[in-house]
């Protein structure tokens, strides 16, 4: 059966909807946008794209060798469909939680969080190194189970499709009950800040439900306006820095490092590890900031005019970590 | 993916830019001293604030503090900071000192000061 990519239709909403969130910077915050930021985040987008196209002849055959020995027969049906978009998104939840707790995935991953800001072109900053740091590896036990491949890559497709509406800032929250369920501008605004708080936390693609059972959720707090990025930020605009910055941060720190097991500590180990303890792990972060009290949150307006934006920015640096 | 779809994503990606920078998106500065020693405290766990020395444009300032200083620099919209150990690694210019980050791609920031900030920084360094 052949399927359409669900990402290939949707790139003129996407479009559109970005147009739309910039004429509410406009009126509401200007500094939500920065246009400079915007040509880094849609050039990596691009260049996504076209690491996309090279390495999915090699991915989608792999997908067709490991359906050969599928566990169970399982047709066109559409509960077929149902299934695999929820284990698919429980794939996705493995991948993206192993991204930011092992540096060599997360040497490709961390290209989607290096802006410092969360507008709807932030969701466009993809990676170009997917295909070598082996992401597609978490998928291959849908193969396995029997999920035909093009039913699997178009429920990824709706997965990626449904992951752009939630980088922004103009929704603040959605009724209860999605926000109990599904994955949300809220929850995502955690995943992207680097506040000590919510560091490391809401991996969810869809399904907020996978992070509630794995213990790794956190809630937007009103209190605690997230700010974004990484937490040493680039301070650079060039794409192939965002790109492979930490690649070569790897190579180097494996190059200087004494003895074989430091050298795989830099590839293994979460970010922020290092052999000699000279650096800030998440969890060291969250330690600081609990022991520190000028690292504690202040109150901060979340319904900010453009003038109210400067003050809430200059409150939310003062936030924790 | 099409050619077309291939060629309109790069017409849109330029189309979008210029259209963000044509509606007067992004902006923004360092305000003041304070501003500046929040922003090193959110960006460096540990990190104390002490002084604070803020470029007369608004774009770049230096916070030293107990364990070392901070540089600021206004990324955008939003400012980026790396910790610098002492000494901290600077020349007097003109109007102002620069000061390197030791960061290639971060670059060195020059902090325009006026004349008595200025003599006062290179004294601190």
């Amino acid at each position: 059966m052949a399927l359409p990519d669900p990402v290939d239709l949707a790139i003129p909403g996407f479009v559109a909807l970005i147009l739309a969130e910039m004429l509410v910077a406009r009126a509401r915050n200007r500094r939500m946008y920065c246009p400079k930021d915007t040509m880094t985040s849609l050039g990596l987008g691009f260049g996504s794209t076209v690491a996309g196209l090279l390495a999915g002849g090699f991915i989608y055959a792999l997908a067709e060798w490991v359906h050969g020995f599928r566990l169970f027969e399982i047709g066109w049906a559409w509960w077929a469909f149902a299934l695999c978009f929820v284990l698919d998104d429980l794939a996705y939840y493995l991948f993206h939680r192993s991204a930011h707790r092992v540096r060599w995935f997360w040497a490709s991953h961390v290209i989607h969080h290096s802006s410092q800001h969360y507008n709807l072109s932030t969701a466009l900053r993809q990676t170009w190194t997917g295909f070598f740091s082996l992401a597609f590896l978490f998928r291959l036990p849908l193969f396995l189970l029997g999920f035909p491949p093009a039913m699997v890559f178009f429920c990824a497709g709706l997965n990626l499709v449904y992951q752009f509406w939630i980088h922004t800032e103009v929704i603040g929250r959605m009724p209860r009950w999605f926000e109990a369920v599904m994955n949300t501008p809220s929850h995502h605004r955690v995943h992207h800040a680097v506040n000590a708080r919510y560091l490391d936390r809401n991996y969810a693609g869809v399904f907020i439900i996978w992070d509630r059972m794995f213990g790794t959720f956190e809630p937007e707090r009103d209190e605690e306006r997230p700010r974004y990025g990484i937490v040493t930020q680039l301070g650079s605009f060039n794409i192939l820095w965002a790109a492979f910055h930490e690649w070569i941060g790897i190579a180097r720190d494996m190059w200087r490092a004494p003895g074989w097991r430091n050298k795989l500590g830099y590839l293994i180990r979460e970010p922020g590890w290092s052999h000699d303890g000279s650096r800030l792990t998440s969890a060291r972060i969250r330690e600081l900031a609990t022991t520190n009290p000028s690292l504690r949150a202040e109150r901060s307006n979340p319904e900010e005019d453009q003038d109210a934006s400067a003050v809430w920015i200059a409150s939310s640096l003062r936030s924790s970590r | 993916m099409s050619l077309t779809l291939l060629l309109g994503s790069i017409i849109a990606v330029i189309a979008l830019v210029v259209i963000a920078r044509m509606l007067g998106l992004g902006g923004g500065t360092i305000a003041d001293e304070a501003e500046a020693r929040h922003v090193a405290e959110a960006a460096l766990p540990g990190f104390a604030a002490d002084e604070a020395f803020v470029s007369k444009d608004g774009r770049a300032a230096l916070v030293l503090g107990a364990d070392g200083a901070a540089l600021v620099k206004q990324h955008g919209t939003q400012p980026a900071v790396r910790r610098l150990a002492r000494p901290v690694r600077a020349e007097p210019l003109p109007d102002g000192v620069r000061v390197d980050s030791g960061d290639r791609m971060f670059g060195p920031l020059s902090l325009q000061l006026a004349p008595e900030a200025r003599d006062k920084l290179l004294t601190l360094l």
